[in-house]
């Protein structure tokens, strides 16, 4: 075990001197490796061609549209399945792996999503060998999974700690790092299956086994040089305000005490609206904006409308929760739903039938998907500020069961509606125009929930510190101004 | 007392740019497909009712 000691926590405190600026890279370096999890669809296809081009050939050319017609051939629906459980692991791992990840560290946990993550390429590499599903199930949507879920929140939980000052705009940096995977992970993939392929092989197993190295370099970067701060360090120049904001605490509330907190269930409301209502839009911005614009806009037109959108989600995850530094997370979240609303009901209106404009179409929807991404980046710090920073990335964890959640209502509530008003003979731009103005219901619900967050009573604050009554008291006080 | 050592700002510097290398192209890639959406002539309404 001595071999594995440098992970411990105890090896991993700051010397004085050392520049917290080194651990934003180190929190980049893990969230753009496994933000690649957004570009797994590049995948798809070629993983859909498998035994057709291996027997076949073709391996060179362009793939068709349609189904592989070999019957031995993987499924879409059943490829689906891999995202899907990949995703919902995530979840599941943050909830249940954040408590350790408290008590280990940020280098010994994101050694382990390492280690999950490009096993889940290498086992999903010997799944395209043996031409197994269960394998690539097992390895990129289980094992990989939980690395995702480790990978997220241990280099957030360790931003929130050496940016006190700014701590939206820090986490904001990891979190667009995420949002940014996939802008490296598509191009990377395609690129390297190009380089693999042949006559009868399209390339994916070299490929799996190639990416699963070059992550696993590149977060050990992130292992090497994270670093967390001494006890009671703060940064230069800066003291912890006199009278802090409202709903900024100076205490600590543990996870489990956390989780039973009206607060926890409100921002989980908050963070499930938000992200339902912006899978909402991004669900369907590709047919819509053909839909909306008949004629005039291409399918290449699409394609790059949803290109952009991606920088927008990116963009928006800093942005925002840098914004929120200085308007405070709840009017942020505000803006977010009564923007947001305002900007759901016009959008089915700049269509042909309407204003006629895409440039105003393309700008609300980029505004939106910003606002999708802010939502993801402005929560670690609004749990910080209600829950203290003790144990604030086991909470985060617990959170992202929300966006669990929403992965799997979002897609669902939208296909619904869609195909209970096709059903009923409704023309399909008004079908997407129905779709949105749902989702403007869940961001009502959301505004609300935000609007009912209030500071946590102190009898849920950590033990240690709440002993004397009057100083809960006078706590409790302080905090609700 | 020792003098405390602090980080070369080199090292910050090149810390930045390992990710933030892969990130540009990264960028630059997507940028590419995103300019689609600008370069696309409409289909219908540009084109002329008859060449004849």
């Amino acid at each position: 075990m001595g071999l594995l000691s440098f992970l411990d926590r105890s090896h991993t405190v700051a010397k004085p001197g050392f520049s917290r600026w080194l651990v934003p890279p180190a929190a980049l370096s893990i969230h753009l490796a496994i933000g690649q999890a957004y570009a797994f669809s590049v995948f798809k296809k070629p993983l859909n061609y498998l035994i057709q081009v291996s027997t076949a050939g073709r391996g060179t050319g362009v793939l068709p549209a349609v189904d592989s017609p070999n019957p031995a051939d993987w499924k879409f629906t059943d490829l689906g399945w891999i995202f899907i459980l990949a995703i919902f692991f995530l979840g599941v791992s943050a909830a249940i792996f954040g408590k350790w990840l408290e008590r280990v560290g940020p280098r010994k946990a994101m050694f382990a999503s390492a280690v999950c993550f490009s096993s889940g390429f290498f086992i999903s590499a010997f799944g395209v060998q043996l031409h197994q599903l269960w394998l690539i199930y097992l390895g990129y949507g289980v094992i990989g999974g939980i690395g995702l879920g480790i990978g997220y929140i241990s280099p957030v939980r360790t931003l929130i700690n050496w940016f006190p000052d700014r701590p939206g705009m820090a986490t904001g940096m990891a979190i667009m790092g995420f949002g940014g995977g996939a802008l490296i992970g598509a191009p990377l993939s395609r690129n390297l299956m190009d380089y693999f392929r042949s006559e009868h092989n399209l390339g994916v197993e070299q490929t799996f086994l190639v990416m699963g190295a070059i992550y696993f370099v590149a977060m050990m970067f992130g292992v090497f040089t994270v670093r967390v701060p001494e006890e009671g360090w703060q940064p230069e120049g800066w003291a912890p305000p006199a009278q802090p904001k409202a709903l900024v605490t100076v205490h600590n509330v543990e996870v489990n005490e956390a989780s039973v907190t009206p607060q926890f269930w409100l921002l989980w409301i908050v963070l499930c609206m938000n992200v339902t209502a912006g899978i909402g839009i991004l669900e369907q911005a590709s047919p819509m904006i053909i839909e909306l614009f008949k004629g005039r806009a291409s399918p290449a037109a699409a394609a790059g409308f949803v290109a952009l959108l991606s920088l927008f989600n990116m963009g928006g995850r800093f942005i925002w929760s840098t914004v929120s530094d200085y308007i405070g997370r709840k009017n942020t979240y505000y803006i977010f739903f009564v923007l947001g609303a305002l900007l759901y009901y016009l959008a089915p209106r700049t269509g042909v039938s309407g204003m006629n404009s895409i440039p105003l179409f393309v700008a609300i929807v980029c505004v939106i998907v910003s606002m999708y991404g802010g939502g993801f980046a402005t929560v670690p710090a609004y749990l910080r500020d209600l829950f203290g920073t003790m144990e604030v990335g086991a909470i985060h964890g617990r959170l992202l069961t929300a966006w669990s959640a929403a992965g799997i209502f979002g897609p669902v509530l939208v296909n619904y509606i869609r195909e209970y008003l096709k059903n009923r003979g409704v023309a399909l731009a008004d079908t997407y125009s129905t779709v949105l103005y749902v989702m403007v219901g869940l961001l009502v619900v959301g505004f609300i929930a935000d609007a009912l967050v209030r500071p946590v009573n102190p009898k849920h604050w950590y033990q240690a510190e709440a002993t004397k009554p009057e100083a809960a008291a006078a706590g409790l006080a302080t905090a609700a101004q | 007392m020792g003098q405390v050592k602090k980080t070369p700002v080199l090292l910050v510097l090149l810390a930045w740019l390992f990710v933030g290398l892969p990130w540009a192209w990264g960028i630059t890639q997507l940028w590419k497909n995103a300019s689609k959406l600008f370069q696309s002539s409409p289909p219908a309404a540009t084109a002329p009712a008859s060449t004849k």
